[in-house]
Order: C-alpha cells, then sequence, then structure tokens
C-alpha cells in the first residue's frame, strides 16, 4: 500500500484525509501533529475562551477515529525537514518516515507585528488549545488585558478574556474594526456592540513596545501615549507556515504555491488548508479550506478532475449577541456597483450589499446575520437579483417554517464550512437512521464547522423525521428572541449583571413591560442579589413596595409571620389608619392586614409608624405562610405548625421569587390553614410531616403534590426550602409554581431537589444563603430612598397659579 | 380655568434634570395640569398623566423605547406623539408638552391663561443668584 504522510494534525489536514479515506485506492496514512492534542475545531477556540464550550467539545476527530480508520498519528511531534528527492520526513525526535505521498497542512503561525517587549512576560498569542489554556489560567478578575488587533481573532480572544472577567482594551491599528470585512459604518456599529459589552476599543493606535520589566506593565504608542496592562494577546493576523515547504525546494510566494487541482511544484508532494497561496490568495477561513480538502482528496487518489476555482470571502463573528457577518467585495469602487443600505442605530442593525450588473457581489450584516445564508447562495450562485431589487433586504416572511427547507434544491449547500447539501442530509436520514442534530453531526459533520446552520438543519430533521422533537422553546418576548431558559445561560456565561445590558447586547435594547421585570428577577436570581438592580426595569409596585388600586393609589400591607400578631402592633395598625384617614382596613385571605387608598407619598410615612417589615404583598415575592393554632391550643393538633410556619416564613422573607409565593402550615391533616392548595404546604402527621408543593386554590384550583414526608421539623424546612430555591431558579418569571410542577413533573422535582446529590442540594442551599444574606426589607427604603423622588410627586420649581 | 379667556404657552421650569431617574417618569402638577414626565437618557418626553381607558398614572408605568405602559392594564402610549398604540379598535390620543432643558433644568411647555401671573418660590429666588437664565426670567417677569 502506498504511504501517505500528512504533516498537520489541524482542521485542513485532518478534513483531507476523511475525504480521501472516501476514495479509492487506501493510502497507508501517517499523521504528524506539533500540538499534542487530537484533531479539535480550531474556530471554536474562542468559545472555549469565554467558557461557552469545554476543550471536549470541539474535538472534532477522537482518538478512536484514528485507530478505526487505521491512521498512525504521532502527536509532539514537530517535522524539521523534508527530503523531496529521498521522500521522506524527519522529525524533532529524530525519526526518519519515507513516504509516496506528502501532504503538507501546517496552517499558519500568529502574526508578530514589529515592537519591542514581545517576548516579556504576560504576552501571549491566540492560536491553539494550550494558548487558550494558558489564557484561562491568566485571566481573571481584575486582571488588566489588552489585546493587539481588531479583526475576528482579536475581538473574539477580548471577549473571551472580558467573560472571565478581565478588564479588556482592543488596540487597532486601523480607523475600524475588522476593517478587511467592515466599511467605517458597519465597524462603527460593530464598535458601540463591543463598548456595550464592556470591551473598551482604542482605533488608531500603533504600539510600538511592550513595557515592563521583564513582565507586562503596559504598552506604548506611537503617538506618545500609553496604557496599563497585566496581559497582552497579541492576535495581529496570521502568515502561512512555510518554512519548510520552502527549505524543501518547493515553489513558495506568501503561501506554498498550487494550482487548481492542490498540487505544487513536486508531483508528490501536496497542500492544503492556510498555508497554501492559490491564485495569488491565501484563506484563512474554514468553508474554502474544507473545499481544497475535496480536491486534494480527488486529485491525489487518482481521480484527479475536480478543480479549486477560489471561493467567496466570508466571515462571521462569533461573539453571543454580537452578530456580524461578511462576504465578498462591498466597495462601490468599480464602476456600475449600486450600494443597498438598510440601518437602524437603535436596534443597532446595519445592512449593507453591493451589486454589480444586477448580481451580488459583497454583503456586510451587522447586528442581525439571520439572511447570511441566503446571500451566501446569491454570491455563489452570480444569481440576476433583478426581480428580487424589492425584496433584498427584507424577505417576504415565510409563513410555515418547513416550506423554506423544503423549497430548497438537492443541491443546496446547507453547511458552507463542510460543504453538506440538502440532498446528503436527507440521504443520511432515510439510509442511516439519523434522527437526531448529534447523530447527524457525527453522520455528516453538517453544522461541526462554525454551526450558523444548526438552524436549518434542525428545519430539515424536524421537515423530514417525524419523530424528531424540536426542543420546546417559550420565547421571553418579541424584544429578544430567546427562552427565558437560554437567557438564565448568557446572563451567568457572559457574566451580565444589568437588564438594560442584555436587552442592548441580546435584544432590540428597548425592552417592554413583559422583559422588563422578567429580566429584574433573573438578574436577582442568577446572581443571588448581587447585581445591578434598575428600578425603571420594575413594576410600579416594586419600585414603591407597594400594590397599586384602581385610583393609582397603593395598598399596604405589613408582614405578620405566620398570621400571628399582638394586641400592640393592631394598636400601632390602627393608629396610622386613622392618622393617614385610610380609606379601607381590610383583613385578606391570607391572615393579614391590609390598609387600602395610601397615597403614595404617604408610604414612607406609615411604614416609619407601623415598625413592620414589608408583606411584599405587591410583589413576586414571598408572601407569607398560613398557619393554623398548631399544638399549643387546638385539641387535634399533632405538630406545630404556627412555630413551623413562622420559622419558615423567616426564613424566606424578602425573597423575590418568579410568581408569588404563597404558603401554609397545618398541624393536622384536618388542614385548618388549606396547606393542600398552597405553593408549599407542610402538613402535620402523628410524627411526621408531608411536605406538598405546586397546590393552589385561584384562577386554578390544584392539589399540591407530595414533595417527602420527614420526621422532624428542621427536615421539613430544609425540604420545603430546597423546593423554593429550585423553583426560583428553574421557572419561568410569572409561572406559578402549580404550572411549574405540572410542566417539569413532580418525579423530576424531587430527583433535583430532596433526592439530589448531596453537592446538588449543597449548591441550592448555598445560593438560597447567598440571596438571602443581600435581601433587605424593602420598607427601609422608607427611610433611606433609592432616589431622592422616589415616593414624591415632583414639585414645579416655578409655581404657576390660574 | 375659565374656557372663555385667552389660552397661551408659557415655558415654565420643573426641576433639575437629575429629579427624574434614568427611564423612569415622575408626576409634576401644575397650572391644573398633572404632567408625566419621563427621562429618556437623550431626552425628557412629557404627556399628560392619565391613561385615556382607565386614567391610570402614567408616570408610574414601565418604559419602553420611547412608549410608556400604563400599570393598570397596560395600555402602551407613544410619549412623542400622545397616541395609544395597542389598542388599533379605538384609536386614541392624549395631551402632550413640550420640553427644553437649560442649565441642567428641566422646561415644560404649558398653556396658561394670558393674564395668569406667574410666582416664584423661594426655591427659585435663591437660585436666582446663580443661573444666568433663571435672571432673565426674573426680569422678565419683574
Amino acid at each position: 500500500m502506498n504511504r501517505l504522510v500528512v504533516i498537520g494534525n489541524g482542521m485542513a489536514g485532518v478534513a483531507c484525509v476523511e475525504q480521501i479515506l472516501k476514495h479509492a485506492p487506501k493510502f497507508d496514512i501517517i499523521v504528524f501533529g506539533e500540538e499534542t492534542h487530537v484533531n479539535y475545531n480550531r474556530i471554536l477556540l474562542s468559545s472555549v475562551l469565554a467558557g461557552e464550550k469545554s476543550s471536549d467539545d470541539i474535538v472534532l476527530n477522537s482518538l478512536d477515529w484514528y485507530e478505526k480508520n487505521q491512521i498512525q498519528l504521532r502527536l509532539g511531534v514537530r517535522i524539521t525537514e523534508i527530503d523531496p528527492v529521498a521522500k521522506s520526513v524527519t522529525g524533532d525526535d529524530g525519526s526518519v518516515t519515507a513516504f509516496d505521498k506528502l501532504l503538507i497542512a501546517t496552517g499558519s503561525n500568529p502574526l508578530i507585528p514589529p515592537m519591542e517587549g514581545t517576548k516579556k512576560e504576560g504576552v501571549y498569542v491566540f492560536r491553539n488549545l494550550d494558548d487558550t489554556r494558558a489564557l484561562l489560567e491568566r485571566a481573571g478578575k481584575g486582571v488588566k488585558a489588552v489585546v493587539i488587533g481588531g479583526g475576528l481573532l482579536g475581538l473574539e480572544a477580548a471577549r473571551g478574556l472580558q467573560v472571565q472577567g478581565s478588564d479588556v482594551t482592543v488596540v487597532h491599528l486601523m480607523d475600524t474594526l475588522m476593517e478587511r470585512q467592515l466599511d467605517l459604518t458597519g465597524g462603527g456599529y460593530l464598535k458601540s456592540k463591543m463598548e456595550c459589552l464592556g470591551v473598551k476599543v482604542l482605533l488608531e493606535r500603533s504600539t510600538t513596545a511592550i513595557l515592563g520589566n521583564g513582565k507586562v506593565s503596559g504598552l506604548a504608542f506611537k503617538d506618545g501615549t500609553s496604557i496599563a496592562a497585566d496581559l497582552v494577546v497579541i492576535a495581529a493576523g496570521i502568515r502561512p507556515n512555510v518554512e519548510l515547504a520552502r527549505k524543501a525546494g518547493l515553489q513558495v510566494n506568501r503561501g506554498i504555491v498550487v494550482n487548481d487541482f492542490m498540487e505544487t511544484s513536486h508531483p508528490d508532494i501536496f497542500a492544503v488548508g492556510e498555508c497554501v497561496e492559490h491564485n495569488g490568495t491565501c484563506y484563512g477561513l474554514v468553508a474554502p479550506l474544507l473545499e481544497q480538502g475535496k480536491i486534494l482528496a480527488a486529485t491525489i487518489t487518482g481521480n484527479k478532475g475536480p478543480r479549486f476555482e477560489g471561493s467567496v470571502p466570508a466571515a462571521k463573528l462569533k461573539i453571543m449577541g454580537v452578530d456580524v457577518f461578511s462576504a465578498g467585495d462591498f466597495s462601490d469602487k468599480a464602476p456600475g456597483t449600486d450600494l443597498v443600505r438598510y440601518e437602524d442605530p437603535a436596534l443597532g442593525v446595519y445592512k449593507k450589499l453591493a451589486l454589480r450588473d444586477g448580481k451580488l457581489c459583497g454583503a456586510i450584516l451587522v447586528g442581525d446575520t439571520a439572511d447570511s445564508h441566503r446571500y451566501m447562495d446569491w454570491l455563489r450562485s452570480r444569481e440576476d437579483l433583478t426581480p428580487h431589487r424589492r425584496q433584498l433586504l427584507f424577505p417576504a416572511p415565510s409563513g410555515d417554517a418547513g416550506l423554506d427547507v423544503a423549497s430548497m434544491p438537492d443541491t443546496k449547500v446547507i453547511c458552507g464550512c463542510i460543504g453538506v447539501t440538502k440532498g446528503t442530509i436527507i440521504d443520511a436520514i432515510h439510509s442511516k437512521g439519523v434522527n437526531t442534530l448529534a447523530q447527524l453531526k457525527e453522520c455528516t459533520r453538517a453544522s461541526t464547522g462554525c454551526g450558523s446552520c444548526t438552524e436549518h438543519c434542525q428545519q430539515l430533521l424536524k421537515a423530514v423525521v417525524p419523530e424528531f422533537q424540536e426542543e420546546a422553546e417559550r420565547i421571553l418576548c418579541k424584544c429578544l428572541s430567546y427562552s427565558e431558559e437560554k437567557l438564565r445561560d448568557i446572563v451567568r456565561g457572559q457574566r451580565i449583571f444589568s437588564v438594560q445590558q442584555v436587552l442592548d447586547i441580546y435584544g432590540n435594547s428597548l425592552g417592554c413591560e413583559i422583559c422588563k421585570p422578567a429580566l429584574s428577577y433573573m438578574m436577582d436570581v442568577v446572581w443571588c442579589g448581587d447585581h445591578d438592580e434598575d428600578r425603571s426595569a420594575r413594576y410600579i409596585n416594586d419600585r414603591v413596595h407597594a400594590n397599586i388600586q384602581k385610583d393609582g393609589t397603593f395598598s399596604v400591607v405589613p408582614r405578620m409571620r405566620g398570621g400571628v400578631t399582638s394586641a400592640k402592633e393592631l394598636r400601632r395598625i390602627a393608629d396610622v389608619a386613622e392618622k393617614y384617614k385610610v380609606p379601607m382596613v381590610k383583613v385578606t385571605g391570607s391572615q393579614r392586614i391590609d390598609l387600602l387608598g395610601v397615597k403614595k407619598s404617604d408610604l414612607p410615612k406609615i411604614w416609619a409608624d407601623l415598625g413592620m417589615p414589608s408583606g411584599q404583598a405587591y410583589t413576586k415575592g414571598v408572601r407569607m405562610v398560613k398557619t393554623c393554632v398548631g399544638t399549643d391550643f387546638c385539641r387535634f393538633g399533632v405538630q406545630d405548625s404556627t412555630k413551623a410556619g413562622i420559622e419558615l416564613e423567616r426564613r424566606l422573607e424578602h425573597l423575590y421569587t418568579p410568581a408569588k409565593v404563597k404558603m401554609g402550615a397545618v398541624g393536622c391533616p384536618r388542614n385548618c390553614a388549606e396547606a393542600t392548595v398552597k405553593d408549599i404546604g407542610l402538613v402535620g402527621q402523628e410524627g411526621a410531616w408531608q411536605v406538598v408543593v405546586g397546590g393552589a386554590a385561584g384562577k386554578k384550583v390544584r392539589k399540591a403534590d407530595l414533595l417527602i414526608t420527614v420526621e422532624s421539623t428542621e427536615e421539613a424546612l430544609q425540604a420545603a426550602t430546597l423546593f423554593f430555591q429550585y423553583y426560583r431558579e428553574n421557572a419561568n418569571f410569572l409561572e406559578r409554581t402549580y404550572d411549574f410542577v405540572e410542566r417539569i413533573g413532580i418525579e423530576k422535582v424531587r430527583r433535583e431537589t430532596v433526592y439530589a446529590p448531596l453537592a446538588v442540594q449543597q449548591g441550592l442551599r448555598e445560593r438560597l444563603r447567598k440571596s438571602k444574606r443581600l435581601a433587605r426589607d424593602a420598607w427601609l427604603e422608607g427611610d433611606e430612598p433609592r432616589h431622592p423622588t422616589q415616593f414624591v410627586q415632583i414639585e414645579s420649581i416655578e409655581k404657576v397659579f390660574q | 380655568m375659565n374656557q372663555s379667556e385667552p389660552l397661551t404657552n408659557r415655558w415654565v421650569r420643573i426641576a433639575g434634570t437629575d429629579a427624574i431617574p434614568l427611564r423612569e417618569g415622575r408626576a409634576v402638577q401644575i397650572a391644573g395640569h398633572e404632567i408625566a414626565v419621563f427621562n429618556l437618557g437623550d431626552r425628557f418626553l412629557a404627556v399628560e398623566n392619565k391613561c385615556p381607558h382607565r386614567g391610570g398614572p402614567l408616570a408610574d408605568g414601565i418604559i419602553s423605547g420611547s412608549n410608556v405602559v400604563c400599570p393598570l392594564h397596560a395600555w402602551k402610549i407613544d410619549l412623542a406623539s400622545g397616541e395609544v398604540l395597542n389598542q388599533a379598535a379605538t384609536p386614541q390620543c392624549i395631551k402632550t408638552f413640550a420640553t427644553r432643558v437649560e442649565d441642567g433644568v428641566l422646561l415644560l411647555e404649558i398653556p396658561v391663561v394670558a393674564t395668569a401671573t406667574t410666582h416664584l418660590s423661594p426655591d427659585c429666588l435663591v437660585s436666582i443668584s446663580h443661573g444666568s437664565y433663571l435672571t432673565r426670567t426674573a426680569s422678565r417677569e419683574v
């Protein structure tokens, strides 16, 4: 068998080997990799840095794959020499390996611009998994990081470092970010998106030196200014790695020169990937590299025919929430170019198409890249767009999601990175029994590149596989097209601490009465109260801690734990009612007293006079624990429900919840305080407590489900609080426990709370403890308002009487 | 207010701009109007503080862009035009008031009876010695 030696275990080389394996004849293949890792998806390194993926998640070919295909893998060996005459390669371990055919896929090296001090400690490049790991180790809270280079890689690195808690500045030589992919306007939109995320951007700065005594302390610029830095990442571009080829006497310009068949100047040596130059162009993006691999596979296996004809350069920025796409040539320099533009500064959306002779030749999309596939198709097909002129930027809405994929021809490329067509996917579904996205990835490799075609793949699966179940996702509202679950992940993963920031980055920046309160709650629960509270995003009830009534007045319900009060408290309540002429005093269904018809400006004074904490009757929060008289006086009571209820209320009071939480504790199964129709109920038994959850007696009547039966009161309280925190973390905003328990299923609720592994339970408890530590009685704001006009109507400076 | 008396628009100084937190509204009572003033970050907008539906206090609503959502029944009102946005069946409009900021002070343009006199509050007298605009206003009134 002929021996094929491959230098380089990266995406392009291994993808080419995958293609070669599809052809006959077979080779005896040896792959040399300088890195010590199996082949991984280099494009996703920024996702690893941003904490969205682990290094295992980005593996493309596991060791099993090499073994199964009988490929000899030599990791950690750098090839130092190619002997084109003797047809052998020498490794830095001294080994000499003969080849019949040689494939060079050495990729590229980071470009280090000329400047002083690049060898200092704390200077990094961002090119491979080891670099990423080193950065992850070094980056952290309070670290001042500077990224040199405002291109794709630099921006992705900057965002990753920032997610790790670093204070990040991007320094860019040109007057616009990603100047090779964007115009000035698009670059401006991108810059403000990055700044919105908290990444600082310095344009038109040429770095002359990295400062510091052995260790990085800052950067000096040509204009005489400087900035401080603890960590510097150089992401100023890449340079094809051509040294081996040059030494071997192959024809090399900027890259290793290849023809349309991917042949080099030596008949048995081929090259693919970022290290090659075709027709004067070096490619650095994944789709053309994989295309090259396909051509080369045909050539090398004796099926020479297909030609690499260059490809439309296309790039997509992979920063969650910062959508940028660019393809083709979008300059208007050539005569006969029409530019079609759309922009909306409030939404941060900018689109520009360049058309020449009625055909699309370039596109820029910032802020909304949903149509990038359509534009890529038009760029590739060179279709005459004259009939579509009115719909260039706004596609006619397709009513049925399935319609779109149904109308595509089988030859349509779904995954541009790997080059998988609709026909291939349908074939895989029918002939290989594929019915999940994971299987589809495994089988066709579709959506394993940049991942932007995932939605199309899912649509196809949905259309063709009858049993395919798309994950049921409820979008929060039209301001943000994400489910609450996804948003929680985003908020946590991207370390976002304020409602407006979520809206600016992931939404339309406006927000509405639906998403703002939901996001306010989300901030509170994700960060356990350690977030940037923005009262403008809260309902009026949560701005003034009282319940607004139909006439604009408010109601006041002080907390009366377990419904137990005293003569003193009642006297104060009565005094307040008289002093402020409260129009109605009413006993509520929650064993408390409601003062109705109070003016906003009287609220702080009333709270002070009452001297009781807020009962949270106005908010999505802990309302009350209704109790019966338990064992103290009742002749049937078998558990001290009053004491247990008061304790439960004390442990949870002042916390926000997805929807109101009403609780009950009863001392015997007679259930006088109706604990079995409460969100959380404790039902006393002889020698035991039943903890029940998800009950309701409101719009819906539902008997609560049994969570667990325990012996001691403390165990019952522990079980109740575990459920409470689980509900807080996993329910959608405004979802009451009865809907939540039905949606999740009580079995799963039990598994993830009272029967969860100890570490999981401890996590729930720890987060509840933190929330509780930071929660305070909202009515204390009466004495210390958050804003001078929080409770008052503005008095105008100038008086006009008439 | 007597309808027969002629109305004239006057700019009235309301409060320092920091009296209204970002993306919130506040009610202000002046010359027989109750007005809701909103701080949208880049500008202030003012409308009558009364939802055309059931009279809800718009100043207490949540802001969505340049609209406010009434806290009682979620009617959405365009603060610039006064138009009700989400009740297509019953198109309605509320009164709007022009706003202006000078030297950190927010002013509203309010229709007043032509003969109405202006009284300066003690607050204002204190600040007259500082701001040039205030002095101008004062001298015009004198």
